[in-house]
């Protein structure tokens, strides 16, 4: 189990500075990160993936820097799912999961098995390009799915953002068993609820810092979370735990005229 | 896609090429309008293997060079002529007629015509590999736009050089820019061309997967592990050097580059572990089924120039394809 | 309402010194050419201009195409390409080119001009006499009489000229570009020299049709002929090489259709038939 270190890395695009300082997600949990467009959860994951060199500091993963190391060493050990998903030759859906292991070489999930665990077995044969955006997020997964070894970094940006609630939480509780098998989790997403499902820890990040990073527990409660984000939140009980939601009655009511 | 799809795709483009090569060595319609069948040996049937093997290499070189661009650059209207080559290539060729006619030298043959055409194209292509980086490593969408200004700065060249020929002269100009396959090619430069489709077809089977990861957006290629940079500058020189070569043996043949690629997509699926090598073959078999076939069209002033054969076939083949496997391609 | 009107005048007086420093010069070069009295021609042909020659005419030439070969004769482009304010400011009164399209461009003005134009098609050993005959006539009229004789001298001595029937009977092939073969077909100016001195052309189709080496090695003709303009460096293609009976004859003068094709081109195309028919091959 490689630790995922964040040590003080100081990333600068245009007149965007991102500084998190010293950040440690813990391998076994997962990490789910929330805060403003343009904070820089983005940022934070390419970061880990190697897709960006901070200027100082770095991002290591078992003591060695994340941008430093081989491409397929890389993808070996760190997986990701980006946002908007791209792919530009008529593959079908199966074959452009087979593309995680263009240059790592599979891992231990084969691709039926990862597009089985996606909830799109029966779409195997589509192309691509025809599938709608919340099944091709669920391919994107299902790559990471197939690209990814026990005990490595998976990183997850914005993937639920299209998807169905059933076809997400099968894709939550494929992310917990690899959680529980020794993966470092980071996801960044938008959907509260969906936070408070997936979340072991959470990592509030603002204008390129660090505003917070701690246990679910007690960063999703309610009073916590809805004054970083600035809206009243809600929590119902759910199963595990709270479940927030952002209660915008109140917003609403105070700018209509 | 199994292996089984693609040996039994592969197994068709073989079997198409070797069809039109039959084609091409044992029937033809002779000037006067007479068809003669079988193979006539002597000079005539050197000539006509040495036409099959000139077509042959010229169109795997296209095939799997169109294909890898065409992956590379994410765009399936990609041929290895949006780098730039072709310009270069023909500027090249101008020029030279050009000091030829000044200097009172006789106009330079097809042979020639090699080593300028050759300059030129890799002039060329090193202008647009070295225009088309941002950020200091090479883009899609620069490499695209610098072909463009490259090519249109070299076709303004070659009119600047082909009007101070003398006018008996611009006709061999103008022949060169439909591209032939020579009767009387230069040994080592087919050798050298068909070493370079057999690498390129080779290069594909082996980096098949890479290439492939290769169409996603740059994140996640890279997510994926590969190295993008190393990737596409070095088979962009490779598939730019193979075109050159091919543009120097043959001139610049239309085409070919752009429709073997979906041809092979239609028989052994878009992975190019099997590609690559399907559109070589596809693309030997659709040159030299177009050698064969103005061997057949007598339009009463001699032989129809090549390039005007594969430009109106490729066209009407290329629609067809299209509208056949525009489904996969877009939303 | 100051500013502005002392710069437009200012503008104006620098176009009106600008163009008089122009005009000066352009005068200056047309008055420098105007030294015969008579015809005053532009031609766009590189061929008429040297049956000018042979009628005596070429020092009446104002303007012609860079590859005329006439030193310190001002170019205008060709036929293609004419530069038409270059042309009418030579103040022609006779413009001759190659083919018989109108030029709508280049034609009103100069007729306006009072200038006469001529097109001759110079396909055919009849084109080419029709066209000595027609500038004969023309030139006489614009005030050369020895142009008139000189026509029909070349005339009388082209008759001479393909009297003397050649010995090389059976069909020939005549190449004016080897690498792709390209051949004087029926109906050429080459062709009507070589069928009136009693020979064969091997190919049958008309004007100048470019022949596959399959084609040239089927039609097994008595001979290949290639006519270059000068003496060839580079080897001939293998295959063309190899063929039965394959002559280079150099002769600038039938690769173009002029007079001096017309007086000329008979005698290489015997220097030809005597090797031909000497059993020597090249």
């Amino acid at each position: 189990m490689s630790a995922l270190c964040y040590e003080s890395p100081v990333l600068r695009v245009g007149g965007f500075a991102f500084e998190p300082g010293e950040v440690r997600p813990h391998p076994g949990r997962v990490t789910v990160l929330l805060g403003p467009n343009g904070g820089g959860k983005t940022t934070a994951l390419r970061l880990a993936a190697g897709l960006a060199v901070p200027g100082s500091g770095r991002v290591a993963l078992g003591g060695v820097a994340v941008h430093a190391m081989r491409p397929p060493e890389r993808a070996r050990a760190v997986a990701m799912v980006v946002q908007r998903p791209q792919v530009s030759a008529p593959f079908t859906a199966l074959e452009v999961v087979a593309l995680g292991a263009a240059a790592a070489g599979a891992g231990p999930c084969s691709a039926g098995e990862a597009l089985r665990a996606v909830g799109l077995s029966g779409r195997a044969g589509v192309p691509f390009a025809q599938m709608s955006g919340g099944e091709q997020q669920r391919v994107a997964v299902a790559r990471a799915f197939h690209q990814h070894r026990p005990g490595g970094v998976l990183l997850l940006d914005e993937a639920f953002a299209a998807v169905d609630p059933p076809e997400a939480a099968s894709i939550v509780a494929a992310v917990r068993i690899r959680a529980a098998a020794g993966a470092t989790v980071l996801a960044a997403t938008h959907d509260l609820a969906l936070a408070s499902a997936l979340a072991d820890d959470a990592w509030f990040v603002t204008g390129g810092r660090t505003a917070a990073f701690g246990p679910a527990i007690d960063l999703l409660a309610p009073a916590v979370l809805g004054a970083f984000l600035g809206v009243k939140v809600t929590a119902a009980t759910g199963a595990r735990g709270p479940v927030a939601a952002a209660d915008l009655a109140d917003r609403l009511q105070a700018e209509s005229p | 896609m199994t292996t089984g799809r693609a040996a039994r795709g592969l197994s068709i483009a073989l079997i198409a090429l070797a069809a039109a090569a039959a084609v091409r060595l044992l029937a033809v319609r002779t000037l006067d309008g007479a068809v003669e069948l079988g193979f006539p040996g002597g000079a005539i049937g050197d000539i006509r293997l040495s036409c099959v093997l000139v077509a042959a290499t010229a169109g795997g070189v296209l095939g799997a060079a169109g294909w890898i661009l065409q992956a590379l650059l994410r765009n399936p209207l990609a041929s290895p002529f949006v780098l730039g080559v072709t310009g270069g290539a023909g500027t090249g060729v101008a020029v030279a007629a050009v000091l030829a006619a000044l200097a009172g030298a006789a106009a330079p043959g097809p042979v020639a015509m090699v080593v300028p055409s050759a300059i030129g194209a890799v002039g060329a292509l090193a202008a647009v590999v070295a225009l088309g980086r941002r950020n200091g490593a090479i883009d899609p969408l620069s490499l695209v736009l610098a072909g463009v200004i490259v090519g249109t700065v070299a076709a303004g060249l070659t009119t600047v050089a082909e009007s101070l020929l003398p006018p008996d002269r611009r006709g061999l100009l103008a022949g060169w820019l439909f591209g032939r396959i020579p009767e009387a090619p230069d040994r080592a430069l087919l050798a050298a061309c068909a070493a370079a489709a057999l690498a390129l077809a080779g290069a594909g089977a082996v980096l098949g997967p890479r290439l492939d990861a290769a169409t996603l957006s740059d994140d996640e290629a890279r997510s994926v592990g590969i190295n993008l940079g190393r990737l596409r500058t070095s088979l962009f020189v490779a598939c730019g050097v193979a075109t050159a070569m091919t543009v120097a043996l043959c001139g610049p043949v239309a085409f070919i580059g752009l429709v073997a690629p979906h041809c092979a997509r239609g028989l052994v699926g878009a992975g190019s572990r099997a590609g690559v090598p399907t559109a070589a073959a596809c693309g030997a078999a659709l040159l030299v089924a177009a050698d064969a076939l103005r061997q057949w069209i007598d339009l009463g002033a001699g032989r129809l120039p090549l390039g005007a054969v594969t430009a109106v076939l490729g066209g009407i083949a290329f629609l067809v394809l299209l509208r056949r496997t525009a489904a996969g391609w877009f939303a | 309402m100051v500013g502005p009107a002392r710069s437009i005048i200012a503008s104006v007086a620098l176009a009106a010194v600008l163009a008089a420093v122009l005009g000066c010069g352009r005068t200056a070069r047309t008055s420098k050419h105007a030294t015969n009295a008579g015809p005053r021609i532009v031609s766009l042909s590189p061929a008429i201009t040297h049956t000018l020659e042979a009628l005596g005419a070429g020092g009446n030439v104002v303007g012609c195409t860079p590859w005329c070969g006439l030193a310190g004769v001002p170019t205008v482009g060709s036929l293609e390409d004419r530069n038409a304010e270059a042309i009418l400011a030579l103040h022609p009164n006779l413009l001759v080119r190659q083919g018989d399209q109108p030029d709508p461009a280049l034609d009103p003005p100069l007729t306006a001009a009072g200038a006469a134009i001529r097109g001759w098609r110079l396909n055919s050993v009849a084109d080419v006499l029709r066209c000595v005959n027609g500038l004969g006539a023309t030139l006489q009229a614009l005030g050369a009489p020895a142009a008139r004789p000189a026509a029909d001298r070349i005339a009388m001595a082209h008759w001479d000229a393909v009297s003397a029937q050649v010995q090389t009977r059976a069909p020939v092939v005549f190449l004016f570009g080897t690498d792709p073969a390209a051949a004087f077909g029926a109906g050429t100016y080459l062709d009507g020299l070589w069928t009136a001195m009693g020979g064969a052309n091997a190919v049958t189709a008309e004007g100048y049709p470019t022949l596959g080496a399959e084609d040239l090695l089927r039609m097994q003709p008595a001979a290949v002929v290639v006519v270059t303009a000068a003496p060839v460096e580079a080897p001939l293609p293998p295959w063309l090489a190899s063929m039965r009976s394959v002559h280079v004859l150099v002769a600038p003068e039938l690769l173009e259709p002029s007079a001096r094709m017309l007086v000329d081109g008979p005698a290489a195309l015997r220097r030809f038939d005597a090797l031909a028919s000497a059993g020597a091959s090249k």
